[in-house]
């Protein structure tokens, strides 16, 4: 098989998933250093963005479900400390491929903060 | 574990999690609400009630911006695999939708009918407010009287219900200045009627009051179609002049298209521009009666309340005028909307139509439950084993209902097409019943009613064939194959089904035989006359250009002279009207009919006076139309306006007033006493207002008495419409600026007069044709389906010495067994339903024990015809194969 064409392939996969949400690349970010469950992403969002990235019940569990249904993040086989909550919670884990996704994105980002670098975009404005 | 009792914040966020997808709250919705208690929980140490608020807004919003993206995944995961389930099953889907198209297409049709005139509104503004007054005299059976020029001027001052009355009436004039001297339809109304119709002219104006005033410039306004067909839509026809009953008329405005009621015509004039409605007869004599009143109620009163109104009106009329109302007669009068004034006529044929659509689609609907119970079966494994793999009982459920949703969707396209492939056709048909015919159209609210027929039907069999094989889920997968008491259940309600369809094809089957004999029995009856090749033509005069009595009477007897002469011509008659003329067939007897006294017997108080129908013919009409003489003479030259005058009448009048005694030499008066006719003679009945009416009591009278040409009855020694040229020109070289319009032969008139019912049998046949094919085809297919399953035990039996006979007869007889409930059933069910069909039918009870029982051996044929194959397969089952095969 060609390498090379399989890394084509692979990166027109990632791709297809860019741009990602807001809410889904913060997701993704949370994951990446070590499995949560969804209380525990939505709380270092919230804390990590300085609560500008806010996730309810709702969107939480609806971006889990894609991302899950995509292959970027995957349920871990980890079972919940019973003492600590007796809530059955669900752990979850970034991905190899939510991972290249994850980067993908960081980078895509950074090329377009590189350009907007480059036109000035952020020079003081004027004060009249 | 403590068994928790759950706060209200925690019932209201699982009250909202429900709007999720059952799939998603199986997977997530434990969760859900631990993150969501979390999170109260910190707001609750943070004690903020704005952070509540907030808390509670978020969790809303995410779960509304939640739900519908969820939902659409599912359904396009579900529609992709739908299709793909389709496109393998190439035949299964074809048939499905062939059948459902037949049953949504025929109920598009004939519901684009029914709301278009039924239903929707009349096309005017504020169209409730309009109402049609009809005069009545009960006693002599006249429903529909018209009024007279001082009886409207009383309704019009005395009303307190109505911001408008209005008159109408049609007349026929020629036209000059345009071409060949033209006869057009002309409509003769009040100055104010468009606007009381709310129309808007599309060019130049309508009528002003001063255009009413007596001595007026005469103005005319054109139809749009007359404008647009015969004058190629000229943007300069406002102004223009044509001649028309010897005066200068201008045009002064063309109307929009819209429809026109009660009939269409090409152009409307006011009314002091008909030579008749200024004539002193009409202004002053409050008897004679010609014209038709159209009203709008003021605003917030009811048609109830205007009918009141109308009605003391009318009786006011009885005290003031008794010689005009005399109390004998009944009379009375009443106001009803006008919408359902112009489709009484429609009403009973489109509901019965409508209810046999409506079958069509049941049995369609039973007859794809049946075909996807048969592939359920098939796909039972399938199923199963995405059951096992998690998939959720409503997740299979709703997977099955958009599969059916889309066969649905699909059949609901092709039937649009169908529907308005037929629309041409139905609009023909139901010109004939009713003025809003024109109006028929697919609008939106037809393409909802598709709609909701598509839903309505894949819900109905989607859900049939998914509930009965959903109970059966794990046990399939459990057994590795059918298993006997599934396979048992499910042939159950096929088989029910099968009865069902039976039921409602037979119901459908008995609607059309019942219209096709009452068909049969009106061609088999006796009309009274021999139309074959008879021609009538009719014919008008300028009425201006025969100033004089005597004038008319040489120039109608040069007419009947010529004709008489022409080559061909064997009888020529001159006569008021025909039987079977199109409009003695709309406005039925009381159109022609008249009250009259009989010499020397008086009438109790309170007793209704005879009535007759009248028509004014020259000597020869009873010979040129067949009509035989019973007792007495007909007509000769000699019963003119010089001499006394005579009358002949029918048989039916005969009966009616001298059962036991000879009417000739009897005398009859119609103008209170002032004139007397002697009966010279009695002729046969004619059932000239259609073959399903029978004969009322007529009164002929020399056609010398009354000054109209008329009609010009012709019998001839050849096809007569190949002799409508050669009588045109006869009648031409007579006087030139004479009309002739209207040519049409005894025969046409007579099968023209039978339209109705004879397009209402032909769609039940269609329907019922269909019903039959669909059942039909069911039946067999269930009994293949038995068959097959039964390959084993149809083994053993033949194996332990069956006889292949017995086996056949094992297997017809099932088929038999299902037709035969079915049968019954559907008996139980047309003879519910007769009173859709009664009025309809003609000599024929709506239990015709011919009819059911041929209607029934025709079920049983078909029936026994498809389980045939099935059961000659049955029979030739080898058992060792069939054995080996387990």
């Amino acid at each position: 098989m060609d390498p090379r064409g399989e890394r084509v392939t692979k990166k027109r996969e990632t791709e297809s998933f860019l741009p990602l949400t807001p809410a889904m690349f913060h997701i993704l970010l949370a994951l990446a250093d070590g499995e949560k469950h969804g209380y525990a992403i939505l709380k270092e969002v919230a804390r990590r963005t300085e609560d500008k990235v806010r996730l309810s019940a709702g969107t939480l569990y609806g971006n889990l479900a894609r991302l899950e249904s995509a292959g970027l993040i995957a349920e871990s086989s980890r079972r919940p400390e019973l003492v600590l909550d007796d809530e059955r919670r669900r752990y979850y884990l970034l991905t190899e491929f939510g991972r290249e996704v994850a980067v993908a994105e960081a980078e895509r980002m950074e090329e377009a903060l590189g350009q907007a670098r480059a036109k000035k975009l952020f020079r003081k404005p004027k004060l009249a | 574990m403590e068994k928790q009792t759950l706060s209200f914040s925690q019932k209201l966020f699982r009250a909202l999690v429900r709007v999720l997808p059952f799939d998603f709250r199986m997977n997530y919705e434990g969760e859900m609400e631990g993150v969501f208690r979390e999170q109260q929980r910190e707001v609750e140490e943070r004690g903020g009630f704005f952070e509540a608020l907030k808390l509670w807004k978020e969790t809303i919003v995410g779960i509304f911006t939640t739900a519908p993206r969820e939902h659409w995944q599912i359904l396009t995961s579900d529609c992709g695999y739908a299709l793909r389930m389709m496109r393998k099953n190439a035949g299964f889907t074809a048939v499905a939708i062939l059948t459902l198209a037949l049953g949504i297409g025929a109920n598009t049709a004939i519901f684009s009918v029914v709301h278009s005139v039924l239903l929707r509104s009349l096309p005017y503004p504020q169209a409730n407010q309009l109402i049609f007054i009809r005069q009545q005299e009960k006693k002599l059976g006249i429903e529909d009287l018209s009024f007279s020029v001082k009886e409207i001027e009383d309704y019009r001052a005395q009303n307190r219900t109505l911001s408008g009355l209005v008159e109408y009436h049609a007349m026929s004039f020629t036209l000059f200045g345009h071409g060949d001297p033209e006869r057009v339809r002309t409509g003769v109304v009040s100055a104010n009627y468009f606007e009381l119709f709310g129309v808007q002219p599309l060019l130049g104006r309508t009528f002003l009051p001063e255009d009413e005033k007596l001595g007026a410039p005469p103005v005319l306004v054109l139809s749009y179609e007359y404008w647009k067909n015969d004058f190629g839509s000229d943007p300069e026809i406002v102004g223009k002049t044509f001649e028309m009953n010897d005066k200068v008329h201008t045009v002064v405005g063309v109307l929009p298209q819209v429809p026109q009621y009660p009939n269409e015509n090409d152009v409307y004039m006011p009314t002091s521009a008909c030579p008749f409605r200024t004539s002193k007869m009409h202004l002053e004599n409050r008897d004679m009666r010609m014209m038709e009143v159209f009203g709008r109620l003021k605003p917030g009163v009811t048609a109830a309340q205007a009918n009141a109104d109308i009605s003391t009106i009318s009786e006011g009329l009885k005290t003031a005028y008794p010689k005009s109302y005399p109390e004998n007669v009944g009379f009375a009068s009443v106001a009803a909307p006008l919408q359902e004034e112009l489709t009484r006529g429609a009403r009973p044929t489109l509901l019965l139509l409508l209810a046999a659509a409506a079958f069509v689609l049941l049995i369609a609907c039973a007859n794809v439950a049946n075909l996807t119970l048969s592939r359920m079966a098939k796909r039972e494994r399938e199923l199963a084993v995405r059951s096992a793999l998690g998939a959720g009982r409503s997740r299979l459920l709703r997977q099955l209902l958009t599969e059916s949703f889309l066969l649905a969707f699909a059949a609901g396209l092709l039937g649009l097409v169908l529907a308005y492939g037929s629309l041409e056709l139905l609009t023909d048909f139901v010109g004939r019943l009713t003025p809003r015919a024109r109006e028929i159209h697919i609008d939106s609210g037809v393409l909802w009613f598709t709609l909701a027929a598509a839903l309505g039907t894949s819900f109905l069999f989607g859900t049939l064939s998914a509930l009965f094989s959903r109970a059966n889920l794990t046990s399939s997968l459990k057994e590795g194959s059918t298993s006997a008491g599934t396979g048992r259940r499910q042939n159950r309600v096929r088989s029910a089904l099968i009865v069902c369809q039976i039921a409602f094809s037979f119901m459908l089957l008995i609607g059309a035989g019942l219209m096709l004999r009452s068909l049969v029995k009106m061609q088999q009856v006796d009309a009274g006359i021999v139309p074959q090749r008879v021609l009538a033509l009719r014919t008008s005069f300028i009425w201006s250009k025969y100033t004089s009595d005597d004038k008319t009477r040489v120039a109608i007897q040069q007419l009947l002279d010529r004709v008489q002469s022409e080559p061909g011509v064997l009888v020529a008659a001159i006569s008021n009207r025909y039987p079977f003329e199109p409009e003695i067939i709309t406005g039925g007897p009381e159109s022609v009919s008249f009250s009259f006294q009989v010499e020397g017997r008086a009438l109790e108080p309170g007793q209704a006076p005879p009535v007759s129908t009248f028509a004014a013919v020259s000597p020869d009409y009873f010979k040129a139309l067949g009509i035989p003489l019973k007792d007495g003479r007909l007509f000769a030259e000699t019963d003119n306006e010089k001499g006394p005058l005579v009358v002949v009448i029918n048989e039916a009048m005969k009966r009616q007033l001298w059962p036991n005694e000879n009417p000739i030499g009897k005398r009859i008066s119609n103008d209170g006493g002032e004139h007397w006719g002697t009966i010279v003679g009695t002729v046969g009945d004619v059932r000239e207002f259609g073959l399903d009416h029978p004969p009322v009591p007529e009164i002929y009278a020399p056609q010398k008495l009354n000054l109209s040409p008329g009609v010009l009855i012709v019998r001839t020694a050849v096809e007569p419409r190949s002799m409508a040229k050669a009588l045109t020109r006869a009648v031409h070289d007579v006087d030139s600026q004479m009309a002739v319009s209207r040519i049409l032969s005894l025969e046409q008139a007579r099968y023209e007069s039978m339209a109705s019912p004879r397009v209402t049998a032909s769609l039940l046949g269609i329907f019922a044709g269909l019903a039959l094919v669909i059942a039909t085809a069911g039946i067999g297919g269930i009994m293949a389906l038995m068959v097959s399953q039964r390959v084993r035990e149809i083994g053993i039996r033949i194996a332990l010495g069956a006889r292949p006979s017995s086996i056949l007869q094992m297997v017809l007889g099932q088929g038999m067994l299902l037709a035969v409930l079915g049968i019954g059933i559907g008996i139980a069910g047309a003879v519910a339903l007769t009173g859709l069909v009664k009025s309809l039918l003609f000599e024929v009870p709506p239990t015709d024990v011919l009819t059911f029982s041929g209607v029934g051996m025709t079920l049983l044929a078909a029936a026994a015809l498809a389980s045939y194959l099935p059961a000659r397969r049955a029979a030739a089952v080898d058992p060792n194969e069939a054995l080996r095969a387990e």
